[in-house]
Order: C-alpha cells, then sequence, then structure tokens
C-alpha cells in the first residue's frame, strides 16, 4: 500500500544501522505508525533534518506490515519554534501518545488536538493548562472522557463550592466508593477543567493530580522519562 | 560455512563493525589472511590496546589513555572559553574550526523517550568545572535538532545561575552556499540570526 503526501508530525526517532531512523509519527489520516527512513542521516540526504519532533511535515511512505518505509518528506514551512521548558512538554505530548495509542489506529481528532495544544504553547499560553486540556481531550478521544459536569450518582450539577470524590472510571460523587481508586477534588477545579476558561495555581495542582491518577489506569506505573526532566529543569533554574 | 571455524569467528567479529555485513567481513578476512597478515596483527593489537587502555578524560570526558587529555592538560589552551559539545566526533569537528578553547563532552543529548537525562550527561562534573572560576564563557555547540536545542537550553540556565556568559553556536547559510538551495527552515534561522555589517 502507497500512502501519498499528506500532514504528519515527528513523534520520537530512533536511530537504525548506521544510516537510517526509525520514525514514530502521528499521522492526520492513519493515526500513529512507525517508519523506516532508510539512509536519510548519510551526508547527502537533507530528509533527516526535516524529520524533527514539533515540526508539522508532509509524508509519503509505503507500507506491508506494521512498519511502513519512508518515501517522501516535504517541509510545509510551519515555524513552530519551542523554546525552553515548552520543548519538554512537547516531550510530554509526544511520550504520552507514543503510549495511549495503539499502532495503525486512525485518530484525526488526535491530530487536531496534538497541533492546537503545539499552537498553544508556541503563543505563550499557560503550559500546565494546556497540558492538562490536552491530555483531557486525548481520554475523551479515545472513549474515557472525564465526567466534569455533573455528580455521577445523582446527576446533579457540579458546585464550585463543594468536594467532591472522582473515582476512576465512574466519575464525581460525593462520597467515597470503597475498593476503587479515587481522589478528592474540589467542585471549582472540576468545572475549571470541563470550562477550560478560569486557571490558578490551586485548580493547577488538583487538575494534575486527577489527570495523573486517571490515566496511570492507561499508561501503567512506568515513569515518564519527560516528567523527570521537566522536575530536573525546574529544580535546575530555582535552586541557588 | 566457510572451512575453517576459526575463519568463521573472524568474519562474524568483523560483522561488529558499522557498514560491515557478513559479505564484506568475508572479503576483509580473506584479504587480510591472502595479502596483509602484518597489517592485520597490527590492527589487532592496536584494537586490543585501545579497548584495554582508552577511557574518559576526568575533565572533559571525551576519550583518551590519559587521565587528563592532551587538549585539557595544553597550557597553551585558552581555558576561559568551554565549548560544551554532543559527541567525541564533534570535538573533531570544531577542531577543524581552529577554536581554541577547552572542551565538555555530553556524549549524547537530553532525550526523555530513550530514558537519557541530565544524570547520564555528567552535569555535574560540568557544573563542578564551572564552580573553579576560570571559566568565563560556555559556548553551546549541540547539534540543532529539537534534542539538541533542549540540552543546550537545560545546560544554559545552569551556567546562567553560575554567573557566567553563555553563548549559543550560530545556525545558517553554510560558506559558498546559495541561497535559492537552503532549506526554507534554516534560512529563516538564518534571518532571525543575522548581524550588522
Amino acid at each position: 500500500m502507497r500512502v501519498d503526501l499528506h500532514p504528519c508530525y515527528v513523534l520520537h526517532t530512533r536511530p537504525y544501522r548506521e544510516t537510517s531512523l526509525l520514525v514514530d509519527i502521528l499521522s492526520s489520516d492513519y493515526g500513529r505508525l512507525c517508519l523506516v527512513a532508510k539512509g536519510v542521516k548519510r551526508a547527502k540526504n537533507n530528509k533527516a533534518n526535516l524529520l524533527q519532533i514539533s515540526k508539522r511535515i508532509s509524508l509519503a511512505w509505503s507500507q506491508r506490515g506494521t512498519l511502513g518505509n519512508l518515501i517522501e518528506v516535504e517541509d510545509l514551512g510551519d515555524r513552530v519554534n519551542l523554546i525552553g521548558s515548552k520543548i519538554i512538554s512537547c516531550f510530554y505530548m509526544n511520550e504520552l501518545l507514543m503510549r495511549m495509542l495503539h499502532t495503525n489506529e486512525p485518530h484525526p481528532e488526535i491530530f487536531d488536538i496534538y497541533q492546537q495544544t503545539l499552537t498553544n504553547l508556541t503563543q505563550n499560553q499557560d503550559e500546565q493548562k494546556t497540558l492538562r486540556i490536552f491530555e483531557k481531550k486525548i481520554l475523551q478521544v479515545l472513549g474515557y472522557g472525564l465526567i466534569l459536569d455533573h455528580d455521577a450518582n445523582t446527576g446533579e450539577q457540579i458546585d464550585a463550592n463543594n468536594k467532591y470524590y472522582y473515582v476512576a472510571e465512574f466519575g464525581p460523587c460525593m462520597s467515597k466508593n470503597n475498593g476503587l481508586q479515587s481522589i478528592q477534588i474540589s467542585g471549582k477545579a472540576l468545572k475549571a477543567l470541563d470550562d477550560e476558561n478560569i486557571w490558578d495555581n490551586d485548580i493547577a495542582k488538583e487538575a494534575k493530580r486527577l489527570l495523573r491518577m486517571l490515566l496511570k489506569i492507561h499508561v501503567g506505573d512506568k515513569p515518564f522519562g519527560s516528567r523527570e526532566l521537566y522536575r530536573a529543569y525546574l529544580q535546575n533554574i530555582t535552586a541557588v | 560455512m566457510s572451512s575453517s571455524s576459526r575463519l568463521d569467528q573472524l568474519i562474524t567479529a568483523l560483522c561488529c563493525l558499522p557498514g560491515i555485513g557478513r559479505k564484506s567481513a568475508q572479503r576483509i578476512s580473506y584479504h587480510l589472511l591472502q595479502r596483509n597478515r602484518h597489517g592485520a596483527r597490527d590492527l589487532a593489537s592496536a584494537l586490543q590496546l585501545a579497548m584495554d587502555e582508552i577511557g574518559h578524560c576526568i575533565r572533559c570526558r571525551n576519550f583518551t589513555e590519559l587521565e587528563l587529555c592532551v587538549i585539557c592538560s595544553n597550557n597553551n589552551r585558552d581555558k576561559s572559553l568551554l565549548c560544551v559539545v554532543e559527541s567525541p566526533a564533534d570535538v573533531f569537528a570544531v577542531e577543524d574550526a581552529a577554536y581554541r578553547g577547552v572542551y565538555f563532552v555530553l556524549m549524547g543529548h537530553l532525550s526523555p523517550l530513550d530514558g537519557v537525562g541530565p544524570e547520564d550527561l555528567g552535569l555535574e562534573k560540568l557544573d563542578e568545572i564551572m564552580k573553579e572560576g576560570e571559566v568565563k564563557e560556555v559556548i553551546m555547540a549541540t547539534n540543532s535538532t529539537v534534542e539538541g536545542e533542549a540540552t543546550a537550553h537545560f545546560i544554559s540556565e545552569m551556567v546562567r545561575k553560575n554567573k557566567i556568559k553563555v553563548s549559543r553556536i550560530a545556525h545558517g547559510v553554510p560558506v559558498g552556499g546559495e541561497l535559492e538551495y537552503i532549506d526554507s527552515g534554516t534560512l529563516s534561522e538564518a534571518l532571525s540570526g543575522r548581524r550588522e555589517i
């Protein structure tokens, strides 16, 4: 099967043999998949320059089994310039997608979400908020959407002044459900995550705890390299 | 299957070289056996010595059989200028560009998806060197990839904390290059990093 040029993002590259690369990509039409980019690291080949993360490029490949063979790369003239911690955020988005998505499953919505999140990062929007919304949307598209507007037991609207227990794979409720994993979260944080509008440090912390718990169910306990790097980065800039 | 198990052993061993497959390994083996046994013995002893004796310089982490490599121990080098590169091959490249300062070799770049973090790049040693007070400027010469940029940024924060000047090598038009053949990414870097003449 030959796949013609269409927009893609590179999620990760690994060296393969002497001059080739194994490239994990997120395609707008085919979802996540791995391509073999033969000979791209040769001195006269400039394809490797284009196979960089966070750059929107156009790729064409041929595919027989699970791995594809890269045929063509074209620059889409996309000048997303991530700097500093934003690059680490992009590493995190990539790591999350690599762990959440199965290969060869088309998810056009995820491609759009990824693209929008990168744009938000470059436009200097709140980094934490941008990443939490990204996580929320990814869970939603994959069918694990969060309930953020009503009590999962009673169906009543979430009250910003109440405290809730968010029970994994169930939703927010007023009482703790023994035996199921849950964390306490304020109604204010649930509402903020729902309407993606008001945001402060407390909400950021609560939203992070909630999404970590929910993501862990799908990605497992293995630590994220990018989260550790971000932590090291923060220590690096704050320590005297 | 060849006529000798020693020959098989040699062919298999040669396959560990980059770009050498079984067929090439076979050709090299026959060549050495038929025409150049002396050269092969020299190669074997050079390999043996290199593998046994070459380690890392305690200061710049480059490959050397000495405790302190030739560059770090050379008093004519400008010790106030420290160039941070990703690999020993980059040291060779920068040396050709008539650079006369000293180096720090990271032996990789930050790549969280491959499990490479700051602790794998010897940054503690780099911090120690900066705290000695001799270094006046750190030049970040990591690759112009997203991972290279992330590494440069991470280290530059560390350098700034030590109140040392930090700079990044320029990206742009190669010498002798024609604009119409340069990719737009490089050209946009060249434009944003333009300087007054």
